[in-house]
């Protein structure tokens, strides 16, 4: 194994690929801290030894990681670090990618997403998504939210009355938009309210788990504030994944923050995974501790 | 005690500023451009009302079936109104043809087409644009007009369905293009949205997708009807030219354009005939500029959904 004893000590939490990725512990002795079990929650999400080609170029390489049920984990890292990459593997969402290759395995309550036999429309039922910049569908605020449900064959219209008025109250914008569910279009909102109708309208085909791509990176400080405070309240019924530019956004929502990095082989990999706290105080790796000090990133 | 006051100093613009060249160049092509298209229109219209003015016609008289241009030429059974009818059959039957094929590969290129296949689509359809409406034409009369003749039993072959079948294929690229611009420009996170949410790709393109780009895809359909109508050449080879009212797409029948194609080079100007076929061309210029009124209705309606 072709480690670089010379160089800082880097505790990676991937499995040394034989080039870039320098380790000087063993593997053993990191296990119970990297994958960052909490023996009390049961996982959710679990990824092991996941890589993600694009052609012949790897993306993102070796990530092993855990997600409790009923928690938030934050991705924190730089630009092209592979977060996104890896958030979207827990949806499926990289299918979509011609030339796009996942290895390793990613499960759902211990069960892979990849198996022969799975459908990926099924995965993307139990994982929510939401994106980047708020992407309401052309239509009413009530035709967003009931969009998934009517799909699914919900035609009853008083139960999908409920659903929208349960997903509406649950993402905290019932109150803003009630009096004009049919005649405001989803586009006509603010983008805070955008982007809290996209998080009704996934809540509205009962997800278990929500992925968050940078849902705040195109809002301003209030609606961010909103969208983190909705963070909190969602954490209890559902387990929450959110990738993240913004370091105080990640200390502040999530319990357990993972930071990736680029490797020399421009390969994204999984540094250090731990307790926010820990990551954000006291973090193992110094490679960690550049990029959360603003040395680095 | 008090600050300095600064104040700020504008640059005065220089001559080269004041002069401006590139915006000049621009405002005087467009003034041109708007300049040509009114004097076009001033011009049809001015020629267009002749016939009511200098030859005494009253308007509403045109469209009786009994009236005649041409004294000349004895007592007639048609008047306007068959070349009005001829048009519209051509142009919203050749629509109706070639707006569900060709959204249909509009829709194809843009949603499930992979590259390869869309880099032989692609140049396909440019070629497809750039033949011209006298091959159409020929190709029209001399493979289209005997197999409707032989093997579909038509008395002539020259007929409404052998104009609105070429005619179809003329507009199938232009309906294509546009509608495939209007299904890409639906932002690829609608997609992605829907099919995050754990949709088929196909239910995605139907709840999405397409209502989103109805109204681009609408005025693809509608310029695709502007162009069937305006089209003179292919369809005069194919359609039998015969004035009558006829409603059985067997039969041969006659449009505004074939008219004026056919008879002009007969007439002498200023003579009540040739002022009736610049009256055609009037007509002809309205509908297509109420069609333009349209498009630009649906086209303006867009942003707000």
């Amino acid at each position: 194994m072709d480690t670089q004893q010379g160089d800082v000590p880097v505790t990676s939490a991937t499995a040394p690929a034989p080039r870039a990725v320098p380790s000087s512990i063993p593997l053993p002795a990191l296990q119970p801290m990297l994958a960052g079990m909490d023996p009390d929650a049961s996982v959710k999400l679990r990824a092991k030894d996941l890589s993600i080609r694009y052609g012949t170029r790897v993306a993102v390489r070796d990530v092993t990681l855990d997600v409790s049920e009923h928690s938030v984990m934050a991705f924190i890292g730089p630009s092209g670090c592979g977060k996104s990459t890896v958030l979207r593997c827990f949806d499926r969402m990289n299918d979509l990618i011609p030339g796009a290759v996942v290895q390793g395995t990613v499960e759902l309550d211990g069960e892979s997403m990849y198996g022969p036999g799975v459908l990926p429309v099924e995965v993307r039922r139990k994982v929510g998504l939401v994106f980047q910049r708020p992407n309401p569908f052309p239509m009413s605020i009530y035709e967003n939210v009931a969009y998934g449900p009517r799909r699914f064959g919900q035609k009853d219209r008083g139960k999908l009355d409920e659903t929208v008025e349960r997903s509406l109250r649950h993402a905290a914008l019932w109150d803003e938009v009630k009096d004009e569910l049919r005649k405001k279009s989803g586009l006509a909102l603010s983008g805070g309210q955008q982007q809290r109708l996209c998080i009704a309208r996934a809540l509205a085909t009962d997800p278990e788990v929500i992925l968050m791509d940078e849902p705040c990176s195109a809002l301003d400080p209030i609606a961010t504030l909103k969208i983190e405070e909705l963070i909190a309240q969602l954490k209890a019924d559902y387990t929450i994944v959110i990738v993240t530019h913004n370091m105080q956004q990640a200390a502040r929502v999530s319990d357990r923050t993972a930071f990736f990095t680029l490797g020399e082989d421009r390969a994204g990999y999984l540094v250090e995974l731990d307790d926010t706290l820990k990551i954000f105080t006291n973090p193992t790796n110094q490679l960690t501790e550049d990029y959360v000090s603003g040395r680095f990133g | 005690m008090t600050a300095p006051t600064r104040t700020l100093r504008v640059a005065k613009p220089g001559f080269r500023a004041r002069l401006d060249p590139a915006r000049r160049i621009t405002q005087a092509a467009a003034a041109l451009v708007i300049a040509i298209v009114a004097l076009i229109l001033a011009f049809i219209a001015w020629r267009g009302i002749q016939l009511f003015i200098d030859a005494g016609v009253a308007v509403p008289e045109i469209l009786s079936p009994t009236w005649q241009p041409d004294p000349d030429s004895g007592p007639t059974t048609f008047g306007l109104l068959p070349f009005i009818v001829g048009t519209l059959e051509i142009f919203v039957g050749a629509a109706l043809i070639a707006a569900p094929l060709s959204v249909g590969l509009g829709l194809f290129m843009a949603e499930v087409a992979p590259n390869w296949a869309r880099r032989i689509t692609q140049p396909a359809m440019e070629v497809f644009v750039g033949i011209p409406s006298v091959v159409w034409g020929f190709l029209g009369a001399v493979l289209l007009v005997p197999v409707l003749r032989t093997n579909f039993h038509f008395t002539y072959g020259y007929s409404m369905l052998a104009g609105q079948l070429v005619v179809a294929l003329m507009i199938l690229p232009t309906i294509t293009s546009l509608s495939y611009d209007a299904f890409l420009t639906v932002p690829r996170d609608m997609r992605a949205a829907s099919m995050a949410l754990g949709t088929t790709r196909w239910q995605a393109i139907r709840h999405v997708v397409v209502p989103a780009a109805a109204s681009g895809v609408m005025t693809a359909i509608v310029m695709g009807m502007m162009r069937a109508a305006g089209e003179a050449l292919a369809v005069q080879m194919v359609i039998g030219n015969r004035a009558s009212i006829a409603f059985n797409p067997m039969s041969p029948i006659q449009t505004l354009t074939s008219a004026i194609t056919m008879d002009m080079g007969n007439t002498t100007p200023s003579q009540p005939w040739n002022m009736a076929l610049w009256t055609m061309g009037l007509v002809l210029l309205l509908m297509s500029l109420s069609f333009v009124l349209l498009v630009r209705r649906l086209s303006a309606r867009r942003p707000a959904e």
